[in-house]
């Protein structure tokens, strides 16, 4: 399914769209070298994060789906499952999914969250913070899932 | 990440924090330690650069509001 075009403001209309990892780097990782950069960084997120069954999908949102030539980062959030805390992310991948280590990779701005989705509270303020850009519009985000 | 470049993005920067903040009384309900902890450090330092940037805005108000009394100063004496 292709992805609605963009609106005036330069974003998706708000809501929150599935999307495959093709049809994102189709649409958002071409176009300038800031954008392949992030596209292959995308990529690898999204690969690292298919091995672990308990990361359920990763959220895209900030200049990155906008149409910015040149986004200023790739802003991302993982959405995991309880069962998460059994996870053992491989060091190699740690810079991705471990906060921690993400700060240490992305530098002292870091737009990184882990989610969870319970309580519901804490997960709809996240939300409302990622559909709204600097100057209080609402956006649009993407949902990559990771497992089918 | 930009930097604030008004005041309204600093009354919207306010209000994200405000939302970071909410999210984190929330998150310290997940039963779960680990993932609790997961959450909250990524939700702090999140929290933390929106607070550098409204500091940092702050700070170049203030400057620039110092910066502009002699000259009023001036004009007036």
């Amino acid at each position: 399914m292709k992805l609605p075009e963009l609106n005036s403001d330069g974003y998706l209309d708000p809501g929150i769209y599935l999307a495959s990892l093709d049809e994102v780097l189709q649409q958002f990782g071409a176009g300038t070298p800031t954008r392949q950069r992030q596209g292959n960084l995308l990529r690898l997120i999204i690969e690292s994060a298919r091995k672990y069954p308990t990361i359920k999908r990763v959220l895209l949102w900030g200049s990155f789906i906008s149409d910015k030539p040149e986004p200023g980062d790739l802003d991302y959030s993982i959405v995991v499952d309880p069962r998460h805390r059994l996870a053992t992310i491989e060091p190699k991948d740690r810079r991705f999914f471990v906060p921690f280590d993400a700060r240490i990779h992305y530098g002292a701005d870091v737009r990184y969250l882990v989610l969870f989705e319970y309580p519901p509270e804490q997960f709809a303020e996240i939300i409302l913070f990622l559909c709204e850009d600097r100057n209080g519009r609402q956006r649009g985000i993407l949902e990559v899932s990771c497992h089918g | 990440m930009g930097k604030i470049e008004n005041d309204h993005q600093l009354r919207v920067s306010l209000k994200a924090a405000k939302r970071l903040q909410l999210a984190l009384e929330g998150i310290k309900t997940i039963p779960n330690s680990d993932i609790r902890q997961m959450c909250e450090d990524s939700t702090s330092f999140m929290l933390e650069t929106i607070e550098r940037e409204i500091e940092e805005y702050l700070l170049q108000k203030a400057a620039e509001t110092s910066a502009k009394k002699p000259s009023i100063q001036a004009a007036s004496g």
